[in-house]
């Protein structure tokens, strides 16, 4: 820490930080915590800074029950009373037993442990926030990394995520902390459910995808009315139903920007209806692909060369490296993606 | 071309400044504009720069210049800064803006991005309100709005894991 923070501000200052390159680069070197901060000093630094904090979605990082308990944290004063209410209630019930461990509701770890505990009612109300701020800051991201599908069924909507780079989707972590049984039932019917269209309409639509974008744009009146309607608040929005491996196929067709795509080694059960063909025609939305990690499936490569846009024909010389995690095999090909320059793949060609 | 050859640079006051041409390499601005045209014999005008911070910037690229990365010294955005980079950087405020003015003229990626953290370290771990005291920023938010983008970011968020 240099000691220039003592001197007293320069007139320099503002004419060196309204440079939007300088603040940017500034910015880069600033890990969220600091840039939220910096998102709230002016006009000026939110208009530039914005699209740094949101630049980076890596969910490893920050975990998104810490996330939601935030979110919920700044709405405490509107949720306090609701608990308190609750607690009240309860300790009525108790009476019985003394009632000596009241409610501590000033104490901010004993509040965020309370609201925790109360978040699957509040969800509802969770998602529509998550669902406002991708819509209005998801054209920042870049970098998305997720294994909460919440986060990639809010993200896939039309004009959330437009402008990825890298999706990396790990293993999947069950959005709610606690679930009852009838709601996993309802997941597994509609599982079902899904799995059954997707591949009754692939076998017919596969090489055009109609029948997806089809699917998409319901999905997105659906989600838009959800948003605006306030009668709607506490019910679950009907995309949150939606199949989870049609979310990211949606995703990935929706972000011709894609430069590495990493679908994570467990997301087998995305893939058992899902032919070569459909996977090609999607990467053929994908010019720019560079890296493609796909551990969770053995796609036939030949297949895939050929029915991708960006593979050259013809005698191409270009080197291209295909290796298995598992024995780590060097192939070389006789044709290419143009861009792609690493594609790994489960077990051996 | 010599490596011993001098160029000779004028600060914004019309100070005269000779500096060797490896020093003057290290700025890309420089290198390119030799390279293009060649060394004349005259002076190259930096009316940009004054002749204290010129001064500075000489004795930044004075000390790396047998640096083999430094290009890519800073490319660790998380990297601590050295101990001479941080003595270099101890000056006041308009000093160091004016620093970086300079490095972005000149493009002497190094300086700038040993520039831009040390105005990066000055933000770290202080709210809105002191950053704006530390940089003299007027708030232009009304409450609401502060409330807003508080409200909207907020998912970012809590320490790291």
């Amino acid at each position: 820490m240099t000691d220039t923070t003592s001197s007293t501000p320069s007139p320099y200052a503002n004419q060196a930080l309204l440079i939007v390159e300088l603040l940017e680069r500034i910015g880069s070197h600033l890990t969220p915590p600091d840039l939220l901060a910096c998102v709230q000093v002016s006009h000026h630094w939110n208009s530039v800074l914005v699209p740094c904090l949101w630049h980076t979605i890596d969910d490893r990082l920050y975990s998104w029950s810490d996330i939601i308990t935030v979110h919920i944290n700044n709405n405490a004063s509107r949720l306090s009373h609701i608990i308190k209410a609750e607690q009240v209630a309860k300790q009525a019930g108790n009476n019985s037993n003394g009632g000596t461990d009241g409610p501590l509701i000033d104490d901010a770890e004993a509040l965020r442990q309370r609201v925790i505990e109360a978040w699957p009612s509040r969800r509802a109300e969770t998602l529509r926030w998550i669902y406002s701020v991708f819509k209005k800051y998801g054209r920042h991201i870049r970098i998305l990394r997720v294994s909460w599908p919440i986060v990639i069924r809010v993200a896939g909507i039309a004009g959330h995520c437009t402008h990825l780079r890298v999706l990396t989707i790990d293993p999947i972590i069950r959005d709610t902390p606690t679930r009852n049984v009838e709601e996993i039932r309802a997941r597994q019917i509609q599982n079902e459910h899904d799995r059954m269209v997707w591949t009754e309409d692939h076998t017919e639509h596969a090489a055009d995808c109609l029948w997806l974008w089809r699917r998409a744009d319901v999905e997105e009146e659906e989600a838009r009315q959800w948003s605006k309607n306030p009668h709607l608040m506490d019910e679950y929005p009907a995309w949150l139903y939606w199949g989870f491996a049609r979310r990211i196929w949606i995703l990935v067709l929706r972000c011709s920007t894609i430069e590495h795509l990493c679908l994570g080694k467990r997301l087998r059960t995305i893939t058992p209806s899902v032919s070569p063909e459909f996977v090609c025609a999607i990467l053929a939305n994908l010019p720019r692909l560079k890296t493609l990690d796909n551990r969770f499936a053995a796609i036939d490569l030949q297949m895939l060369l050929e029915c991708t846009s960006t593979t050259r024909s013809g005698n191409c010389s270009t080197k291209l490296f295909y290796h298995s995690d598992i024995l780590m095999v060097r192939l070389r090909l006789d044709k290419d993606f143009s861009h792609l320059t690493s594609l790994a793949i489960r077990g051996f060609v | 071309m010599s490596a011993h050859s001098q160029i000779l640079l004028t600060s914004s006051e019309g100070t005269e400044f000779l500096i060797d041409r490896d020093i003057a390499d290290k700025s890309m601005l420089l290198k390119c504009m030799l390279e293009d045209i060649g060394e004349i014999g005259q002076a190259v005008p930096l009316p940009n720069v004054s002749g204290p911070i010129l001064t500075k910037v000489i004795e930044y690229c004075t000390h790396h210049r047998d640096d083999p990365n430094f290009l890519s010294a800073n490319d660790d955005v998380t990297a601590d800064i050295d101990e001479w980079d941080l003595e270099y950087c101890k000056v006041d405020q308009g000093t160091l803006y004016e620093l970086i003015l300079a490095a972005n003229y000149l493009d002497i990626k190094p300086l700038m991005d040993l520039t831009c953290k040390t105005v990066a370290n000055m933000i770290k771990a202080k709210s809105p309100e002191e950053i704006r005291k530390t940089f003299n920023i007027t708030n232009d938010f009304t409450p609401e709005e502060e409330d807003q983008v508080r409200r909207e970011n907020g998912k970012d968020w809590v320490d790291e894991h």
